[in-house]
């Protein structure tokens, strides 16, 4: 088991800029959309609630409350603000 | 090895054959086909939509009269066409009156019933909270449930319907879950599965909310693979099931979570860990009380999570010589049953 902690230690995702996972388990491998071009997209915020408060103005994976949720989320989900299209982040940053 | 899962003839993974989605560049492409093949594998064909027609026309026609003062509506899966092969049909009868429930008519109507030959296996089921008559209809073997001076079935048939036009990929991650969950035998309400209704509200919930349709970042159906991960991500690994309880909006028809504590007719049981799901027509209501094994429900959305995940890892790194004949949705889905041919129509 030492040997996997090294490993561990070791891997790194140039995708992602992380040490959360390696290259070869990196989530946009399979979470990887086929997307509409920009111009269809919508131009206001949509309906927005976090699935660890509850709170309607932010998503679980931005969420400050303590999660309650006993599984970790280190590589993030599809319910954060990264996953709203490009031109709506700048929003829902704000 | 046990991973290497190769497919043969007769195997239970049959909406494969002749399909080999192993040259798709990205994974999530394949599993996306391969959902799409497993849904029009599992559809009914026309001459099963014309069968069960028939068999729910025909008990119509003779319970009307018999009781000439009576309506007899389908509600459930049948309704929605979201069901399985083998499915039940859900049928209800309601009159002016409000009285077709009285233990006297409940017997009066099975024994008309086998009396025609219209019914086998016949039980009443009288002393339940909802008191229903079951029985398999004898040409076709279908089972049949029904049940008596209820409408909520038939209004919660309606939204479904509405939902599925207004949300594409609905009907394939309902179809998928759902088979998902009676392979499991997490399906049975009674003992402490999820029913129907409630993974029918899970997956519009999550597929309402989801950053990238809510806003035609993206289409449902092009990335039905990345979704159904995501739906196990969702409720097997981030939801706080503690917390919160889903929900419709009932103007907007659009999803909400409440908080738990905020009401608690809604969570009897009072255990934390417990799914908690508003009845979209009765807020005093919560459709999941029956559903009280969370722990498994959960532990196998979390798993199937995993499983998929790890899947397309795997494929992803392999030559297409090591892909060929090989699956991703088969790591967490079976379908064994007499075989069917491909709807795809
Ligand atoms: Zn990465
Ligand atoms: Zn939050």
């Amino acid at each position: 088991s030492s040997c996997t902690n090294k490993m561990k230690k070791r891997q790194y995702c140039r995708t992602c800029d992380t040490f959360n996972h390696g290259e070869d388990h990196c989530p946009t491998i399979w979470r990887s959309y086929v997307t509409n071009p920009a111009n269809q997209t919508s131009v206001k915020l949509p309906n927005i609630y976090c699935y660890n408060c509850g709170a309607s103005n932010h998503y679980g994976d931005d969420c400050r409350e303590f999660r309650t949720s006993r599984v970790p989320n280190s590589n993030g989900s599809a319910f954060g603000g990264d996953n709203l299209p490009r031109t709506l982040r700048q929003y829902y940053y704000d | 090895s046990a991973v290497h899962k190769l497919v043969e003839p007769s195997s239970a993974y049959p909406w494969i054959k002749n399909r080999d989605h192993s040259r798709q560049a990205e994974v999530a492409d394949w599993l996306t086909n391969e959902m799409k093949d497993f849904v029009d594998y599992i559809s009914p064909s026309l001459e099963e939509i014309m069968t069960r027609n028939s068999v729910i026309n025909g008990l119509k026609k003779k319970i009307t009269s018999y009781w000439p003062e009576s309506e007899v509506h389908v509600f459930g899966s049948s309704a929605t066409d979201l069901y399985l092969p083998g499915s039940d049909i859900d049928l209800v009868a309601v009159s002016a009156m409000g009285d077709l429930e009285q233990r006297l008519k409940l017997y009066q109507l099975s024994s008309y019933l086998r009396a025609r030959k219209l019914a086998k296996d016949i039980e009443v089921i009288a002393k339940a909270k909802v008191p229903i008559i079951k029985f398999v209809d004898p040409k076709t073997n279908i089972h049949i449930d029904i049940s008596f001076e209820r409408m909520n079935g038939i209004e919660a048939a309606k939204k479904i319907r509405k939902w599925l036009e207004t949300t594409p990929g609905l009907r394939e991650l309902v179809l998928i879950i759902k088979q998902f969950l009676r392979s499991r035998k997490l399906n049975n309400v009674h003992v402490g599965g999820l029913g129907g209704y409630a993974t029918i509200i899970m997956c519009y919930h999550f597929l309402q909310l989801h950053p990238r349709l809510s806003t035609k970042g993206m289409d449902a159906m092009d990335n039905l693979g990345p979704l159904l991960i995501e739906f196990f991500e969702l409720y097997g690994r981030n939801f706080s099931y503690d917390n919160l309880a889903l929900a419709i909006d009932a103007e907007t028809d659009l999803p909400k979570y409440l908080l738990k504590r905020d009401y608690p007719e809604l969570n009897a049981s009072r255990n934390p860990f417990s799914i908690v799901i508003q009845d979209p027509s009765d807020p005093n209501n919560n459709i999941t009380r029956s559903s009280y094994n969370l722990r498994d429900v959960k532990k196998a959305f979390g798993g199937a999570y995993q499983l998929l995940v790890e899947k397309c890892f795997e494929l992803n790194a392999a030559s297409y010589k090591e892909r060929l004949n090989r699956l991703i949705l088969g790591e967490i889905i079976k379908y064994r049953g007499k075989e069917r041919d491909f709807n795809d129509d």
